[in-house]
This record gives structure tokens, C-alpha cells and sequence, in this order.
């Protein structure tokens, strides 16, 4: 082999092994971690105190809502905590109208109370209550106080 | 010779070594990013442009007057650009500066072989002090940014193109005016693919350091420096190969560098050493060949050099033109993406709900008061909170996140980068073997 045949070969083994040994060392997968399934099941921590309980159902109505809106929980979240028409934009980008966004945090509120009462953080008796008062309660007033809360 | 290769090296190293002076360019001129961009663009546009009428003005007139009339333009341009009183007189110096840069450079290949003895080495210092000149141009810069100011990096070229001025050869022969062959279309546009691909490796890999990683302009400067370093040992160790495997070599080293950029595993310096060294090797060896295959036997050797210098800005416009939108687009996903991360982390994380929605505020108000040039500081944010239990991992969680999304950012960019060197193997192999 001629010494520029050889030259060509090295450099060519070189251009594989480089990046072969970046990708072995986990270049492929080094990006911020995606968000997790919304959808998937929410596990509650043990709670303790009311503060605790009422944080858990906002983060598991929070991850319902977005499993039926089809984004990630993240999202959802900084939407609500935006000071600055954060929500608007949000649902102009997913083209989210505001009945669509009323169901789906009725659905994403019921969901968290099934959660609380599989989990034992809250008794069947407050469970019922809690559906009552998602059933009845109007939906917008509700995605404020979250808004408030969590801006 | 190296009064010539001098000229040579300081005109090509002007069309990278401004990188490391852009953020503060910016904020002395108060533009924004895409705008402050345009002083590497108009540079390498104007190059491009007036490459190969500046050689057929050094075969009109003496070569060794051309050269010293360029190093008047260039070095006054220089120094208008140091003292530039707005942004638009800024751009209008570094033409002005490009315009005298290509006379100079070409009339100096028409000197180098009298000087060199022969026109094959002629040729191989014109392109050795080109490649090491545009290699050296960020660390140069960066060093100049940080040690003095932006404007130093301007100032310097004053003094060198005077020192060069007088120590040109003189000569007042008028080459004649033969019919000039045809370029070589092959090499060239290999060459421009090349260029185009090192715009990644000259650029983003600065843009990285210090807009994303947060390293001084000195520390990028001294990081970078692999790279120049890398070429001249292959250019003082890699035996004379024949030029198209040279080329074809240097273009998959390029790619091979470029792709392992595109893959780092973390954001540590000390990841993008082998990439570098790889990429130095890559430029010394394929622009080498490449400048070899455009020039030799050639006539006459200024207006083939003109179109090689052509060439090789041409493609560097044609990489900010392709890897600009596909960088800011990656940018503005990934900064999104580690928002998301972030929020999740603190969502997850031990803290109370009230410090939880505290802490989110205060990093949301870290990450948009910081300054677009540099990575945001968010420690502030976490300071009220230091005795709550695990906020230490919870902040190098976040930073973690960060430092991934800005990594990431880069990812496509190198990639395709990386593409276009591999794509210049193409004209390299199609080209016709010479007699």
C-alpha cells in the first residue's frame, strides 16, 4: 500500500473512532432529559398536613391536564405561572380553546382525586366531596387561583 | 518568505479573528446578535467578491506595488476599525479592510516564488500561512479581546502591516499578461465545502465556550489554540502525500472532528482537544492539497490564487448562511427544553410549595435579566434558600440541565457541518488525475 493509500486509510479508522468513542461515551444521549408521560400514573410521596395534600392534587391535576391536552406537565406549569400572557400564547401555540382547556382540567382535577384517595392521602368520604365541588365548581375561577398560587 | 506568508496569514486570519470580540462589540455598539454577525459576514463576502479582480490588478500592475498599496488599505481600514464611531462605520471599514486584505494577499503569491525559489513551495506557504492564519485567527483574537480590548484586535494589524510594508521585496516587474488557464472548478468548490465546514469549527466551537459554557475570551483563546497548533505539526510531520489524498484525508479528518463535536459527552474543554486535533490535521492537510490542485502548473499563479481565495470565503459565507438558522433554531428549542427540565426539577424536587414557587421566580428572573452574550448566573437564586435540605443537588441538577441544552444546541449545527466536509470528498474524487 502506498503511503497516501495508507494516509487515507488512517485518517478515514480516525474519523470513525472519534466520534464512535464520543457516542460510546454518551454523546448520543447528552440533552436535557425529556418530560416524563403525563399520562402515566402520578405516585404521591407520603403527605403530611393539608398543605401537603393540596400541593399534591395541584401537581396531579396539573399532570391530568396535560395528559388531555396532549403536552408535558412542564409546560402546562410555567403557562399557569406566567405573569405575562403566558397562557394565551400557550393556547394559541396548541390551539386550545377555553372550553377544551376548562374540560381537560375537570378531567385533570378528578384524575388527581383518584390519586389522593388510591394513595390514602385523602378518605373516600373527602374524595366524594372534592368530585362534587370539581363538578360544580366553575373551571376558570379554579385555573386563576392555580395561576395566583403558583405566579 | 515569511514577510509574505506574514501578509498572507494576517489577511486570512481577519476572516475569523473578530469571533471572540463579538460580544463585546456588541455591547459596545449595542446591536443585536444576528446584526453583530454581519463583521464576519462582510469580511468574507468582500473577500469572496474581490479576490479575483485584486489578481488580475497585481498582473496589471508591479505585484510588489499592489501588495504594498493593499497593505496601505488594509492597515488604515485596521485602524479605522479600531476607531470606528458607529456600527455602520464599522462594517464599511472591514470592507474597505477586505478590499486592501485580497490585493495584498494576491500579489503576494505573485512574489512568493522569486522569494521561495519555486513556485511548489510558493504555493505550499501561501496555503500553509492561509490555513494557519484562519486557524489562529479565534485564539488571537480572543487572547487581544480579554488582554486589552476589541479594538486591540484591530490596532495590531496596524503595526504588522507597516512592518510588512517595508520589508516586501522591491520590485517593479510587470508579469506578462498571458492568457490565464481556466480555474480549477473542482478544487475549488472542494475548497469552498471545506471553508464552509470549518466555519463550524472556527465559530461555534468559540460560541460554545464562552456564550455557552461560560469561559473567558482568554480561556476560549487558549482552548482553541489545538487547533493552529494541530495544523502546523501536520504540516511539519505528515509526509508529502499525493494531493488528492491529501485532500481527501484532510476532508474525512474534518468530518470525523466535526462529527465528534456533534457528539460531546459533556460540557468539559477538555472534550473538544481530540476533535481539534483532528480538525487542525484535517485543514492543514486538505487545504493544502486543495490550494496544491488549484494552483500548481497553473498560470498565471495570483488569479488561480485569487479564485482559491475566492473560494474559500465564498464558502465560509455559504456556512453562516446554512449553520446560522439551523443554530439559533436549535438554540431556542433547547432553551425551552431546559426550562422544562428545570421547572420539573423544582417540581420534584424536597423544598416546600412556597419555596418551591419562590425558587421558580427567582430563576425565571435570573435567566431573563441576564445578558444575551453570556450564559445566565443562577446562583443568586438559590442563595435564600442555602440551608434548605437538598438544594445543593437540586442546583447542580439544574445546571446539569443547562449545560446539557447548551451542549445540545451546538449538536446539529457540527453535524451537518461535518456533512458538508464529507460532501467536499465528492469534486475531490471526480476531479481528473493530472498528466
Amino acid at each position: 500500500m502506498s503511503r497516501s493509500a495508507a494516509a487515507v486509510v488512517v485518517a478515514v479508522v480516525l474519523a470513525l473512532a472519534l466520534p464512535a468513542t464520543y457516542a460510546l461515551a454518551g454523546g448520543t444521549s447528552y440533552e436535557p432529559s425529556g418530560s416524563p408521560n403525563p399520562c402515566r400514573a402520578r405516585h404521591w410521596p407520603e403527605t403530611h398536613g393539608t398543605s401537603q395534600v393540596i400541593q399534591q392534587l395541584t401537581l396531579s391535576a396539573i399532570a391530568g391536564t396535560a395528559c388531555n391536552l396532549g403536552v408535558s406537565e412542564e409546560e402546562l406549569t410555567l403557562a399557569f405561572a406566567s405573569k405575562s400572557g403566558g397562557l394565551g400564547e400557550f393556547q394559541r401555540k396548541h390551539h386550545i380553546s377555553n372550553s377544551e382547556l376548562d374540560s381537560a382540567a375537570r378531567a385533570g382535577i378528578n384524575r388527581a382525586i383518584d390519586e389522593g384517595e388510591h394513595s390514602n392521602a385523602i378518605n373516600g368520604f373527602e374524595a366524594t366531596v372534592l368530585r362534587l365541588a370539581a363538578g360544580a365548581a366553575p373551571i376558570d375561577k379554579l385555573i386563576q387561583y392555580v395561576r395566583q398560587t403558583l405566579g | 518568505v515569511a514577510t509574505l506568508g506574514l501578509v498572507v496569514g494576517m489577511v486570512l486570519a481577519d476572516s475569523s479573528v473578530v469571533i471572540l470580540a463579538l460580544p463585546d462589540i456588541l455591547d459596545r455598539f449595542n446591536v443585536a446578535i444576528d446584526t453583530v454577525a454581519w463583521v464576519l459576514t462582510i469580511f468574507n463576502l468582500t473577500m469572496a467578491i474581490a479576490a479575483v479582480p485584486a489578481a488580475y490588478l497585481s498582473r496589471r500592475m508591479p505585484p510588489a506595488l499592489v501588495c504594498r498599496a493593499g497593505l496601505v488599505v488594509f492597515g488604515l481600514a485596521s485602524l479605522g476599525c479600531a476607531l470606528a464611531p458607529g456600527f455602520d462605520w464599522l462594517l464599511a471599514f472591514r470592507v474597505v479592510q477586505a478590499i486592501g486584505g485580497a490585493a495584498a494577499a494576491c500579489a503576494a503569491l505573485e512574489l512568493l516564488p522569486a522569494a521561495a525559489g519555486s513556485e511548489l513551495r510558493a504555493i505550499a506557504v501561501w496555503a500553509a500561512a492561509g490555513a494557519i492564519g484562519a486557524a489562529a485567527g479565534p485564539a488571537i483574537g480572543g487572547a487581544l479581546t480579554q488582554a486589552i480590548s476589541w479594538s486591540a484586535v484591530f490596532l495590531v494589524q496596524v503595526p504588522l502591516a507597516a512592518v510588512a510594508f517595508v520589508l516586501i521585496p522591491r520590485s517593479s516587474v510587470v508579469v506578462e499578461a498571458a492568457k490565464p488557464d481556466r480555474p480549477v472548478v473542482s478544487a475549488n468548490v472542494a475548497l469552498a465545502l471545506v471553508s464552509a465546514a470549518l466555519t463550524a469549527a472556527l465559530f461555534l466551537i468559540v460560541l460554545l465556550l464562552i456564550n455557552g459554557w461560560g469561559h473567558t475570551p482568554l480561556q476560549a483563546a487558549a482552548i482553541v489554540t489545538v487547533m493552529p497548533v494541530s495544523a502546523f505539526a501536520a504540516y511539519r510531520v505528515v509526509p508529502n502525500l499525493a494531493p488528492r489524498a491529501g485532500a481527501i484525508a484532510g476532508a474525512v479528518l474534518i468530518a470525523g472532528g466535526l462529527a465528534a463535536l456533534g457528539l460531546l459527552p459533556g460540557a468539559n474543554w477538555a472534550w473538544l482537544i481530540a476533535p481539534q486535533v483532528a480538525i487542525g490535521a484535517g485543514l492543514a492537510l486538505a487545504v493544502g492539497a486543495l490550494t496544491h490542485e488549484a494552483l500548481a502548473g497553473r498560470a498565471p499563479l495570483a488569479i488561480h490564487g485569487g479564485w482559491s481565495m475566492a473560494a474559500r470565503h465564498a464558502g465560509v459565507c455559504v456556512g453562516l448562511l446554512i449553520l446560522t438558522p439551523i443554530f439559533t433554531h436549535d438554540l431556542r428549542h433547547q432553551q425551552k427544553a431546559a426550562e422544562f427540565a428545570g421547572a420539573r426539577l423544582v417540581i420534584n424536587s424536597s423544598l416546600s410549595f412556597t419555596q418551591k414557587l419562590q425558587l421558580g421566580d427567582a430563576l425565571l428572573h435570573q435567566i431573563t435579566s441576564g445578558t444575551v452574550t453570556h450564559p445566565p448566573d443562577l446562583r443568586p437564586a438559590f442563595r435564600p434558600f442555602a440551608s434548605a435540605p437538598g438544594i445543593a443537588p437540586l442546583e447542580d441538577a439544574i445546571q446539569d440541565e443547562i449545560e446539557k441544552a447548551v451542549t445540545h444546541a451546538f449538536s446539529r449545527s457540527f453535524l451537518v457541518a461535518a456533512l458538508l466536509a464529507l460532501l467536499a470528498t465528492v469534486p475531490i474524487a471526480l476531479q481528473p488525475r493530472r498528466a
